[in-house]
């Protein structure tokens, strides 16, 4: 019962999505003669998708939504060296991915923490949960936004991909470069480190 | 398979990605080993709490933010190409003009500084020997024997006989003498024949006289 609980559950989250392949192509194609009209079915299609992963990488909407329209710039900027050898999206996602890693890596060097976005989030970080304490989805998401801040910013890139974007392992080994047992391996690994990092906390979830 | 496998497709179990012959082989394996089964207990758990983490909906703007700033991009390149072309300040006219112009020169250079190149030394030097405007004429009836005893009076008087030439109308002579020495000379060179002598002009650019041994026309 609980297996199907679980298939269902992904089912009905995100993904896993239906790319239509042979329709990206042929506004790919357009848009390398500089037809806006045929970008922006692109952008349109993937914003939501691209937003999400940079959201899930900054942890700060404001900056993921410029994030997000940075990429899309690039994208476009870059589309003629675009040669159709992956998919249209796994090319927009290693966008999306290098940029959100270079902009952590940019924020490590300022010292400055990625900020939580609300008082909300703050309050959670100092206050200490109580053994069994009830707690909402709302705090459940800052719990899990604190704790995947902890976490290496590719080993975030791989639980992201994989388990909130739905793509394949193919897919996340294209997007991150890495061989894909390699893949297969370090989602484990990261999913174990979050899952003790997680269940540190002791709550009990609003039903 | 071994643990290790089995831990590595444990999500892949969860979420139903696994080919069933494999997703069985797993199952199988869980129902006896007691180091995965709550390895996936746990997985199960933490993706439970990780299914609570949704993202917030982009509003509609956003896809317009991103095309303005794409239209602007493309203008600006745009505008960049066109600026190349586009008469400026300076009317495209007068830019042609200067590049025909300069063209112009180039080319007229090019045509003839060769020339002034291939004119060979000797000639150059002749060209400057010939240089003296009023050479001395003597007009004799035998110009071989005014050539011998021309020669005799210039080493009389300490001279060099630097070159002879036979030219159309007589035998074309250039000599060096001491300053001192030329009124004697001069007078001298009366005895041999019909001399003209002008004041200036007789000298080429090395100080040397030039002078031509003339037949007396027979009228």
């Amino acid at each position: 019962m609980e297996l199907f609980r679980y298939k269902n559950c992904l089912r009905d989250c995100e993904h896993p999505v239906v790319h239509n392949e042979d329709e990206d192509y042929k506004f790919v194609k357009k848009s390398k003669k500089y037809d806006e009209k045929a970008f922006e079915f692109l952008v349109k299609k993937y914003q939501q998708k691209i937003f999400n992963v940079c959201y899930r990488m900054l942890l700060s909407e404001q900056k993921s939504k410029d994030a997000s329209q940075e990429v899309f710039i690039k994208a476009y900027i870059k589309i003629k060296k675009f040669k159709g050898k992956s998919t249209f999206y796994t090319w927009l996602y290693r966008i999306a991915k290098n940029h959100c890693l270079n902009l952590i890596k940019k924020n490590k060097k300022r010292k400055e923490d990625i900020p939580l976005d609300t008082d909300q989030g703050k309050k959670l970080q100092n206050k200490e949960l109580k053994p069994d304490e009830l707690i909402d989805r709302k705090q459940v998401r800052k719990l899990i936004e604190e704790k995947m801040k902890e976490l290496d910013p590719k080993c975030r890139a791989v639980i992201i991909l994989i388990h909130y974007q739905g793509c394949t392992h193919e897919e996340a080994a294209e997007i991150l470069g890495w061989p894909i047992g390699t893949v297969k391996v370090r989602l484990y690994r990261c999913l174990k480190i979050l899952g003790i990092k997680l269940n540190k906390a002791k709550y009990r979830l609003k039903v | 398979m071994k643990c290790k496998e089995i831990k590595n497709n444990l999500y892949d179990f969860i979420s139903n990605r696994l080919e069933e012959a494999t997703s069985k082989e797993v199952e199988e394996h869980l129902e006896q080993c007691n180091e995965c089964k709550p390895e996936l207990e746990k997985l199960k758990k933490t993706l439970s709490i990780l299914d609570h983490w949704d993202s917030p909906k982009l509003n509609e703007y956003f896809t317009n933010k991103v095309m303005s700033q794409i239209i602007d991009i493309r203008r600006k390149r745009v505008t960049i190409f066109k600026k190349l072309f586009r008469p400026s300040l300076i009317p495209l006219e007068a830019v042609a003009l200067v590049c025909i112009v300069f063209l112009g020169v180039l080319i007229f250079r090019g045509i003839f500084t060769p020339k002034v190149k291939e004119v060979s030394r000797e000639l150059k030097i002749q060209l400057e020997i010939t240089e003296a405007k009023n050479p001395i004429i003597i007009e004799t009836e035998n110009i071989e024997l005014t050539f011998i005893s021309m020669n005799k009076i210039i080493r009389t008087h300490n001279g060099d006989l630097i070159s002879s030439k036979k030219v159309e109308s007589g035998i074309k002579i250039i000599f060096y003498v001491k300053e001192e020495k030329e009124r004697e000379l001069f007078q001298d060179l009366k005895q041999l024949g019909r001399t003209q002598i002008k004041k200036k002009g007789y000298k080429d650019r090395n100080g040397n006289i030039v002078m031509i041994i003339k037949e007396i026309p027979d009228n």
